[in-house]
């Protein structure tokens, strides 16, 4: 990875509801970690009716997990990524992609269950989980109020928390 | 107080590299040394003749860390415009020109790219010159692929082999078991692939609409042009600037650049050849003939704006009211 390599966040641009086929690919890779979600993958390849070719990597451990970045980095110009996983699995896949050359415009990517949101603290850069619609927290390092801002850092892979101080807010 | 304007050079050496090309080493007059740049740049060179000034682009090919001399490497070319067939039989050593900025509009894709492949035909190898200097210097990974029609012919040949071995690929045309060079190796490359083509419009034109039907992102796809490309008549056409109410003719000869430079009027440019977006110009009336290499589909659909290096008016009016 190098610096500001794209990651996968709660509002990356990979992120889909239904996967779709870019006409121009000429094969389609599918890394699935959930079997039972096999009618969307159904889906993607009535909408492609043999015009791609594709490979379907199903993952039922974590040895195949850890191995993905074989099966992406064998993979040749053309070919568009879907990823179909829970939150710390898709991550994992979506990492290793980079890794192996994929830009965000080949890879998209299904989450099953509840996406993850992370905030980093301006003062002393703690990383931290936070709820989906919390709009301010505190840090769980230095103890200081942040707000949540709406910009994501690739280098620190979380929201940007700017640090206020409680006492000074007016109340409405 | 640093001038961003032209830079005075002398002609130190001048190297013949093959029966048509010619190495010029530029070094600075009055500087102790010259900018620096970075992989696939150019410089435009001034050259005064008995007619006037004679402009040209020529990608540097000499080692970007080093800035005690400029080197281009020129192609005489007989049904030139005049730039090149000057500069192989005009130009001498001692003789002073004058020289741009160094200017980039073909850099590397040095973040993304997890694999850059080069594409050149004939002169077409001189921006990949310095690119493979920048890339080595960071031990990244590359290849070239390079057609010519001989070996004799094949500029930078000895060095290209001595330098970079087993990363380079030569195809040569007019040999006893001839080799071409095609876009189908474009199918092969690993994915982190980016690939930069170079060479006549032709060429550029192939490999380009080769890599997309490979499913090549658009991000990945690089190309310079040296020439814009022919695409349809050039008929004569009108236009009004905005600003000053001034009409200029523009004949069937010439662009509508050349025709705005000439009546005086100071309009932005660089590349010439439609690749760079410099000479961008606001259309407040008119429609736009696009023929730049510059902007998608989408944009030319959208934006009012036209590229006076090679974009003309539109059948049938061929009338633009332009924000000059």
């Amino acid at each position: 990875m190098v610096y500001n390599s794209p990651v996968l966040f709660d509002k990356s641009a990979t992120m889909v509801e239904k996967f779709t086929v870019r006409q121009k690919r000429r094969k389609l890779l599918i890394i699935s970690t959930l079997p039972r979600e096999a009618g969307l993958i159904q889906q993607l390849l009535d909408e492609s009716n043999g015009q791609q070719q594709y490979e379907l990597i199903e993952i039922h451990d974590e040895f195949s997990l850890k191995n993905i970045g074989d099966v992406l980095n064998r993979q040749k110009m053309g070919t568009q990524l879907y990823i179909l996983a829970p939150w710390d699995e898709a991550v994992t896949i979506f990492t290793e992609a980079i890794e192996a050359g994929f830009s965000e415009d080949e890879i998209q990517t299904h989450i099953l269950g509840e996406k993850k949101r992370y905030v980093y603290c301006m003062k002393c850069y703690h990383l931290q989980e936070v709820e989906v619609d919390e709009t301010d927290t505190i840090c769980y390092h230095c103890q200081i109020s942040l707000e949540i801002g709406p910009f994501f850092s690739r280098e620190r892979k979380g929201y940007i928390g700017y640090p206020y101080n409680p006492a000074l807010v007016i109340a409405n | 107080m640093r001038s961003f304007g032209k830079i005075k050079v002398n002609v130190g050496k001048i190297v013949q590299e093959t029966k048509f090309v010619k190495r010029f080493h530029l070094y600075p007059a009055e500087l102790e040394l010259l900018p620096a740049f970075t992989g696939g740049s150019h410089i435009a060179t001034y050259v005064k003749n008995s007619d006037g000034t004679i402009e040209r682009n020529y990608s540097l090919v000499s080692h970007p860390t080093d800035r005690t001399q400029y080197t281009i490497a020129i192609r005489k070319d007989e049904q030139s415009r005049g730039g090149s067939v000057y500069w192989h039989e005009e130009i001498k050593v001692g003789d002073q020109l004058e020289i741009s900025w160094p200017k980039n509009h073909f850099p590397l894709a040095f973040k993304a790219a997890k694999h850059h492949v080069f594409y050149a035909a004939g002169i077409g190898i001189t921006p990949f010159m310095t690119m493979m200097e920048d890339l080595t210097a960071q031990g990244k990974s590359f290849e070239l692929h390079y057609a010519a029609k001989t070996k004799e012919e094949c500029a930078f040949y000895d060095e290209l082999n001595a330098k970079y071995p087993g990363k380079c690929h030569f195809y040569f045309s007019r040999t006893e078991t001839p080799k071409k060079m095609t876009p189908a190796t474009m199918e092969k490359h690993r994915i982190g692939s980016h690939v930069y083509f170079c060479g006549p419009v032709s060429m550029v034109k192939e490999f380009r609409q080769a890599a997309e039907s490979y499913g090549y992102p658009s991000h990945s796809i690089h190309f310079e042009l040296f020439a814009v490309a022919d695409e349809g008549p050039k008929d004569p056409f009108v236009v009004t600037l905005a600003n000053s109410g001034k009409t200029v003719e523009v004949s069937e000869q010439e662009t509508l650049l050349e025709a705005l430079l000439k009546k005086g009027i100071e309009a932005p440019y660089s590349c010439k050849v439609g690749g760079c977006g410099s000479c961008e110009v606001q259309v407040v009336e008119g429609e736009v003939d696009h023929r730049d290499h510059f902007y998608k589909e989408e944009e030319r659909q959208t934006k009012n704006v036209i590229l006076t290096c090679c974009s003309r008016a539109k059948e049938p009016r061929k009338e633009l009211v332009l924000n000059l």
